[in-house]
């Protein structure tokens, strides 16, 4: 990508996570929905990896095509308002979030509404099996230049399931497999660090046999940089550390902004 | 009927390039023929069922179809939730393969027997389960699944199974009678129809006709070609499982909602787990679903007279 261009990239794609933040703060007040501050931390993360994958309106019905597994499901009103801006969901669908009747849960849940949802999560702990699955499939199609891309939260790196598929996809050598770990360092009830501690973070990664690129999670520019990368014949773990609740000073590295919605003071930020 | 599931997993790989079989690295001198055919379709996923089920249902997502094969508590409650939402609320098409139904790995221990798995996965909306009595119902139940879209469940004894086959066309209805007899409809799935026949051969000495149904697909439950065989009979249901599977609730929900009279008994594990090594034979017998325990219950039943059914204790 020349100079220009990005720079052009990252203007757009700053401009998309400001809309798409403004999104958030406003359907969490209007729904009176919780993971605001699971949301806010990993805009940036997931806009970069939309808008590095090629899935738009007329693909996004294909069954081989790259993949986006947003595998932290509770971050649901971010990947909404993230696909509201990159054309794959509309904004009167978006605004009956959580209404009796509609097609958007409080978790992401595949919809026929939405095909641009590659996967249902919301039990942590399934999304990188269920990317690694995909990367495996489109090796087994011989189709080596779809990329498959995987959102994780910091909790579920928890789960040993995250790290079965993480053995799994180091010792396949699945090179088109990036995951993008949103470090908050803010899991549900407390601070990772007094949780189970994921340091040293980059290294547990590196003995699975990943390649290791850590961001500022915030940054558009370094993500989109992470996210193109050359192939380092292994896949690839994104360490963004981030801020829970960015865009919000009141809740912002709170473990309160994991649950508590929107006040209509916080529409100010929007 | 391991070695015939895998026959018939090679049969489909060589009919369709889009067959991939996945091993949580179990089935030592069973899956090795696959292993040669299928080529990089054969993966050893490892010691890791939760993120097997996960990869097969992106696998099937892709169009491929994914057999994922192991021992029936780590292909089942080991991974049960990557089952309901990655599998079944996703609608993938994915096979799981569990084998060693019941009692069939005796003496390996409680972690290895399956008791409780049907109720389990008969939870799941939209998940058959083929839970077959011999090879020709593997062998027919297998070959309607390569049509359809659904995740399927097969729960595989380790044994051959009766020697009593079907006529083709009715295992299509899920069910089918296996022998007929007038006085007492004894029904069953899996490897306890063997045991059912063997009973009906006693009664038979005893002067009652006793009629065999196999039910190979627990789910759905074929309810009304049950409902048919059954007819004003009395009924005795025999399954190699805790109470509460899904052959015994159908069962009971079917007869109490057509007003059927004519009395019923159902023949289960009892409900712990067991503390006394045993083989599959020692076990069965141990919980009252031997041949000569179904005779038993079958002749009260019969007759109209109470019957003490140890699975109820």
């Amino acid at each position: 990508m020349s100079a220009i261009a990005a720079s052009n990239f990252d203007v757009r794609a700053a401009q998309r996570c400001a809309a798409a933040r403004r999104r958030v703060i406003g359907l969490s007040y209007a729904a009176n929905s919780a993971h605001l501050g699971s949301s806010l931390s990993c805009i940036e993360g997931l806009d970069a990896m939309y808008a590095t994958a090629s899935i738009d309106s007329t693909n996004v019905n294909a069954t081989l095509r790259d993949r986006v597994i947003v595998s932290k499901g509770h971050a649901a009103m971010a990947a909404y308002a993230v696909l509201e801006q990159h054309g794959l969901l509309s904004a009167s669908l978006l605004e009956s979030y959580l209404r009796d009747g509609t097609a958007l849960w409080g978790h992401v849940t595949r919809t026929d509404a939405v095909p641009g949802i590659d996967a249902s999560s919301g039990s942590l702990g399934h999304g990188l099996s269920l990317a690694a699955g995909y990367a495996l499939a489109h090796r087994l199609h011989n189709r080596s230049d779809l990329s498959v891309r995987c959102l994780l939260s910091d909790g579920e790196c928890d789960e040993g399931s995250t790290w079965e598929a993480a053995l799994f996809a180091g010792a396949r050598k699945l090179d088109r497999l990036t995951a993008l770990v949103d470090y908050n360092k803010i899991q549900s009830l407390a601070p990772t660090v007094d949780v189970l501690d994921l340091e040293p973070f980059a290294d547990k990664w590196r003995a699975f046999r990943w390649d290791v690129i850590a961001v500022d999670g915030h940054d558009g520019a370094a993500l989109r940089d992470a996210l193109t990368a050359a192939s380092a014949g292994k896949p690839r773990v994104i360490l963004a550390h981030t801020i829970k609740g960015r865009g919000i000073p009141r809740i912002e590295g709170t473990v309160a902004s994991h649950y508590k919605p929107a006040l209509q003071s916080d529409l100010e930020h929007a | 009927m391991r070695n015939r599931i895998i026959q018939l997993i090679d049969a489909a790989a060589a009919a369709d390039p889009q067959t991939v079989f996945l091993t949580g690295d179990l089935g030592y001198s069973v899956v090795e023929p696959l292993m040669h055919s299928l080529g990089e379709r054969f993966i050893n996923m490892g010691v890791a069922e939760a993120n097997m089920a996960s990869v097969a249902a992106s696998l099937a997502a892709t169009c491929l179809k994914p057999y994922a094969y192991s021992i029936v508590p780590f292909i089942t409650a080991r991974c049960f939730e990557q089952i309901r939402n990655d599998i079944c609320y996703q609608k993938r098409g994915v096979r799981l393969i569990g084998v060693g139904s019941g009692f069939s790995y005796g003496t390996l221990g409680p972690s290895h027997h399956a008791l409780e798995d049907t109720a389990l996965m008969a939870s799941l909306p939209g998940l058959r389960i083929v839970n077959p009595a011999n090879v020709a119902e593997l062998d027919r139940c297998f070959a309607i699944t390569l049509e359809i879209a659904e995740p399927v469940y097969f729960r595989i004894a380790r044994e051959s199974g009766s020697a009593a086959s079907a006529p083709m066309f009715a295992l299509d209805a899920g069910a089918y009678v296996a022998l007929p007899g007038t006085d007492v409809c004894l029904i069953a799935s899996g490897v306890s129809v063997a045991d059912c026949l063997t009973a009906s051969v006693k009664l038979a000495a005893e002067g009652i006709s006793a009629s065999v149904v196999s039910v190979p697909v627990l789910a759905p439950l074929p309810r009304d070609v049950l409902l048919a065989a059954i007819g004003s009979k009395p009924v005795v249901c025999v399954f190699e499982g805790y109470s509460g599977h899904p052959l015994e609730v159908g069962l009971m929900r079917a007869l109490l909602e057509t007003n059927h009279r004519a009395g019923f008994a159902s023949m289960t594990a009892p409900h712990r787990f067991c503390h006394t090594v045993g083989s599959t034979t020692f076990l069965r017998k141990e919980a009252g679903l031997d041949a000569d325990s179904i005779a038993r219950v079958a002749a009260a039943i019969a007759r109209r007279r109470d019957v003490a059914v140890r699975g109820a204790a």
